[in-house]
């Protein structure tokens, strides 16, 4: 009984969680529904990224990354994952939100990723900033988050996407 | 009186002379700045549209047809004169027609030749940007030109080594090395950006240092200059060696009149976009300055010069005027 309660209120959180994304003007594209996505999604896991943009502009910086995001499956990809793209107040600032926005669109053209991307002009995850880009991997099963940094480990790579397809 | 008229006519006369006969010292010569400008003809790429994401290399042929590498996509872009996107090539990979990082163009009458920062060699492909083959140079490569389909100059990188241009045929052997002067400049700081004349000089525009040359086909200094007065770049300790972290001169090229124009780096008045202009005897006749900064020029057969803006989602084309 506890624990169900305790379950509905991580539910809860992450549906809050995912609202904070989908709300205000960090919005680029392809609004999903978070409710759609636990309640009638396969996968009872939500992955987000936490994509640094100068990874994006430097190819090997972000090879681990597109390694592990092209070996998911495309329905978890287009139904249980999203992005949110950081990156330094002032220098990558200067370049303009239109510029930024368009890099991130050739990125995820080129790279055919299907996730929906959000820009955090405002920086509301500065905190969550490392020098990385992350993974943070919500689990309503186990009631977990997850935090990885790219480059994944091989042995972290396996793990991830054993937990992904187990949750399918 | 008479006497008087003639050596007064004879004054003028040499005066005249001296004036309008072309300068044979350096020392001498007194170059006025040539109206030599820039007007804006063509805009590739807006903030909107998906034609251009992060364009590296750029080249034109014969019929107009302009033809970028960009790196966020992967891709080879074949765009008409008038903008229109034509033919896209690539994606993330390192097979057959596929790039990892997308870099240098340069074309020859039927061939387009790519270069990728992440991979060896040289991919070629035909003007319907369909993949031919992959020339096999190990090196990595700073610059390069094709002179012919079986003979491209590669500007290598090689750690600790004296300035010089390979020369490979088709099958990536190199037939002739030539050496570019006498000293050998610590690490890389003798990274160069080159460009040929019609008669096989080369002009050449080191990165790292204050230094414009021009030699001839045998390798031998023809003239060397300076135009910024810097002496040293600075550097920083990066996995142990030192190394340059601030760009003199980031490119080089000819108009059809065999003017040169040198892109300036960090130290130009305008950074990454003051364009100096030499003429061929090496004097600076003047300089133009582009409205966005850029990596890279690019002038075709036409004297149309091909700039970055927008941090690479746009081309800027201008018409060099005189």
């Amino acid at each position: 009984m506890q624990k169900n309660q305790t379950r509905k209120k991580i539910k809860c959180l992450i549906i809050f969680f995912l609202s904070v994304l989908n709300m205000g003007n960090t919005y680029v594209s392809k609004p999903v529904q978070p409710e759609r996505i636990l309640e009638n999604g396969k996968s009872s896991m939500v992955l987000i990224y936490i994509i640094e943009f100068r990874d994006i502009l430097c190819t090997p910086c972000s090879e681990s990354f597109l390694d592990f995001s092209l070996s998911l499956p495309l329905e978890f990809q287009k139904e249980n994952t999203w992005g949110i793209v950081v990156f330094e107040p002032g220098r990558q600032t200067n370049l303009g939100e239109k510029i930024i926005a368009k890099k991130v669109r050739g990125f995820m053209n080129g790279n055919q990723l299907h996730f929906p991307v959000f820009i955090d002009f405002f920086h509301i995850f500065k905190t969550l900033r490392t020098q990385a880009t992350q993974l943070l991997l919500l689990d309503s099963t186990s009631l977990t988050v997850k935090k990885y940094d790219f480059p994944l480990t091989a042995k972290q790579k396996e793990a991830i996407l054993l937990a992904v397809m187990e949750s399918l | 009186m008479k006497k008087t008229f003639c050596y007064f006519l004879f004054f003028l006369v040499m005066m005249f002379e001296a004036v309008s006969s072309p300068c044979e010292g350096e020392s001498l010569c007194i170059q006025k700045p040539k109206n030599i400008r820039l007007e804006q003809f063509l805009t590739l790429g807006s903030l909107e549209d998906d034609l251009l994401f992060q364009w590296v290399g750029v080249t034109v042929d014969l019929l107009g047809n302009i033809y970028v590498t960009d790196t966020l996509d992967y891709s080879l872009k074949k765009i008409s004169s008038a903008g229109n996107l034509l033919k896209r090539r690539g994606g993330r990979g390192q097979g057959p027609g596929e790039f990892m990082a997308p870099r240098l163009l340069d074309a020859s009458e039927n061939y387009l030749y790519v270069t990728d920062h992440l991979v060896s060699g040289i991919q070629v492909f035909n003007k319907d940007l369909q993949f031919v083959c992959r020339i096999p140079i190990q090196v990595p490569i700073t610059d390069f030109c094709v002179l012919r389909d079986d003979e491209i100059a590669v500007a290598p990188l090689i750690v600790n080594s004296q300035a010089q241009i390979f020369f490979y045929n088709d099958a990536g052997k190199i037939k002739r090395i030539l050496t570019l002067g006498q000293h050998r400049a610590d690490l890389i700081m003798d990274q160069f950006s080159f460009v040929f004349d019609e008669h096989k000089n080369v002009y050449v525009a080191y990165t790292f240092q204050d230094t414009i040359e021009k030699f001839d086909k045998k390798g031998s200094r023809i003239w060397s200059t300076e135009l910024l007065g810097k002496k040293k770049v600075k550097k920083e300790k990066i996995s142990g060696y030192d190394l340059p972290t601030e760009i003199i001169y980031k490119d080089v090229d000819l108009d059809n009149r065999g003017n040169i124009y040198i892109l300036g780096g960090s130290f130009s008045a305008n950074p990454s976009r003051d364009v100096y202009v030499l003429n061929p005897e090496g004097i600076q006749i003047a300089t133009l300055t582009l409205p966005d900064t850029s990596h890279c020029i690019y002038i075709d057969d036409k004297d149309f010069l091909y700039s970055r803006a927008n941090a690479g989602v746009t081309l800027k084309i201008f018409k060099i005027k005189y």
